[in-house]
């Protein structure tokens, strides 16, 4: 059932959604209801599995995501670090992350199903290395074996639901709100190492609006904080997307762990001068 | 007049909705005590700073963190010496808020006995600080002083207890920290081609410098797209720029760069592209 929205009776409309927080006088023309959640650990629990779920199942999405971590220095001072990506997600098994970096570095990692692909902007360089299988295999391998970073890479695989269950030691219901600029819910989590928040949009699409993760181990405790914009359920898409050519003149380089692993299968250099940083 | 009705309904609304917003605040206001303090910004308002450069530090600021993985899940637990002395500060700023609040506590408390008779007052402090009071002056005055005198003797009595168990807290936490950190080293990033567990595969925080050396004899395997990963060890890492302005040479597709005699060839690491010390290339 939805509601109608028009600008000729925003008084009466603000009257009527009053006791939901009048957040359609700045949010789409069309609202849908949706069963009220209470504001408990259950209902903290459903949204939360509701969302990952949704997430999980969407054969193909895209999403702004404006994010920043701490840095803690050695003084004790947090510095943040920014980064814009734009993330393309085409199940099974196609991928495609445009990163900027606050300083100006712009990154692309692609995944056509059978090579993963990163390449980098000023320096024009990529590396490159096959793993056929589907998104979740290579995301996992991107970060477990190529030791790549892949900030909120669990959003991305479809093994989500399951790896929040395993995770999430303890969830509350904090509150709703619209300053996001849409209803959304928002949560509290804590998992072994992280304390999360998490702003879950209200309504039939249970997408996550901002993510805020704590470090609580870490010295300083820093955070990485995420906000998401632009959702799309049904991006065009086409295979050339994901597919990598290189640009002229770029130079190919290795992941890091193929060095080593070339290192330990050679014999050991001689001469070296080493140690330094 | 078919306006008027609107108008009302518009009134009342904005009314409603102001004085809701008012509760609200209110309301959240006197949660703020409970379990999700609104105390606290965010997101740093400072601005201002300077980057540094490209490099990791090198006299700008790292942008080496933990945080930087934005995964639900953590290895960090003060894996580098840099976080370890961090961590021996943090200990000290929260033995110090720690202190403050004990403080405050105990200013609060001995204001409440302010309230209460003197005989009472001097029953709860100690026999020493009690003859103290005894041989001062019998004025209010000088007993308010006295009670000043105790209230920061027992203040420092209090830090130092706190302190001690801070000190001692700090200690178990480095000794699990670096057994967790051995633990994670060994097993989180290079395990032999395993994950390690289902739990934690994205936990991974970039290693922190350590400069090793690759050879260079097959390094044109992965520049024919050949290499594949099985790692035993942890690889070497590198850095964000080269110390000098290198001699370039390029072998077997592999890009090399040498500063004085030492030999370096670019690698991903995290997402950052790094300079890694390897051996020559043949010929050089």
């Amino acid at each position: 059932m939805t509601l109608k929205i028009t600008n000729t009776f925003p008084a009466l409309l603000c009257a009527l959604l009053l006791f939901s927080g009048c957040a359609a006088t700045r949010g789409p023309t069309t609202v849908v209801p949706s069963a009220p959640i209470p504001p408990t650990k259950e209902g903290a629990r459903a949204t939360l599995k509701r969302m990952a779920e949704f997430l999980s199942r969407a054969q193909r999405f895209s999403v702004n995501v404006q994010s920043g971590y701490d840095a803690v220095q050695a003084s004790g001072q947090k510095i943040e670090f920014g980064e814009v990506r734009t993330v393309t997600v085409n199940r099974p098994d196609r991928l495609r992350i445009d990163v900027e970096h606050s300083d100006g570095k712009r990154h692309l990692v692609l995944f056509d199903g059978k090579n993963i692909t990163v390449s980098s902007m000023p320096q024009n360089v990529y590396a490159q290395i096959s793993r056929p299988g589907d998104i979740d295999g290579a995301v996992r391998y991107f970060i477990n074996d190529l030791n790549m970073r892949l900030p909120l890479a669990m959003l991305y695989v479809s093994r989500l639901p399951d790896e929040l269950d395993r995770r999430v030691q303890s969830l509350e219901y904090v509150e709703r709100t619209s300053i996001l600029g849409a209803p959304a819910h928002h949560l509290a989590g804590r998992t072994e190492t992280v304390d999360f928040q998490v702003w879950i949009a209200e309504g039939e699409q249970p997408l996550p609006q901002r993510v805020v993760l704590t470090y609580k181990d870490a010295e300083g405790q820093p955070q990485f904080r995420a906000l998401f914009s632009d959702w799309n359920l049904s991006p065009t898409v086409t295979d050339s997307m994901f597919m990598f050519t290189p640009p002229e003149e770029a130079k190919k380089i290795a992941f890091l762990p193929q060095l080593r692993q070339v290192a330990i299968q050679s014999p050991k250099p001689t001469g070296q001068t080493g140690g330094q940083k | 007049m078919k306006t008027r009705p609107l108008t009302i309904i518009a009134a009342i609304a904005t009314t409603l909705f102001f004085l809701t917003a008012i509760v609200d605040d209110a309301d959240a206001r006197g949660r703020g005590g409970g379990g999700f303090s609104r105390g606290g910004g965010e997101f740093s308002q400072g601005g201002g700073f300077s980057r540094g450069g490209s490099t990791m530090s090198s006299g700008g600021f790292s942008r080496s963190s933990p945080a930087a993985s934005g995964s639900f899940s953590s290895s960090a637990s003060s894996a580098s010496s840099q976080r370890s002395a961090q961590r021996s500060q943090t200990q000290q700023t929260a033995s110090a808020n720690q202190e403050a609040r004990s403080s405050s506590r105990q200013q609060q408390q001995q204001s409440m006995q302010q309230s209460r008779q003197q005989q009472q007052q001097e029953m709860q402090q100690s026999r020493q600080q009690q003859q103290q009071s005894m041989q001062q002056s019998r004025s209010q005055q000088q007993q308010s002083r006295q009670q000043a005198s105790n209230e920061n003797v027992e203040t420092r009595q209090q830090g130092y207890s706190d302190r001690t168990e801070s000190r001692q807290q700090g200690y178990s936490d480095r000794t699990e920290s670096r057994q967790e950190t051995a633990q994670s080293y060994e097993g989180t990033y290079y395990r032999g081609g395993n994950y390690y567990g289902d739990d934690h595969w994205d936990d991974g925080e970039v290693a922190a410098v350590a400069v090793g050396s690759a050879a260079v004899g097959a390094m044109a395997g992965y520049a024919a797209g050949t290499s594949t990963t099985a790692y035993t060890t942890p690889p070497p890492t590198g850095i964000t720029a080269l110390p000098c302005t290198p001699s370039v040479v390029e072998v077997s597709g592999v890009t090399y760069y040498r500063c004085s005699s030492t030999w370096y060839t670019q690698a991903y690491a995290g997402d950052a592209v790094t300079y890694v010390v390897v051996a020559p290339p043949p010929g050089y």
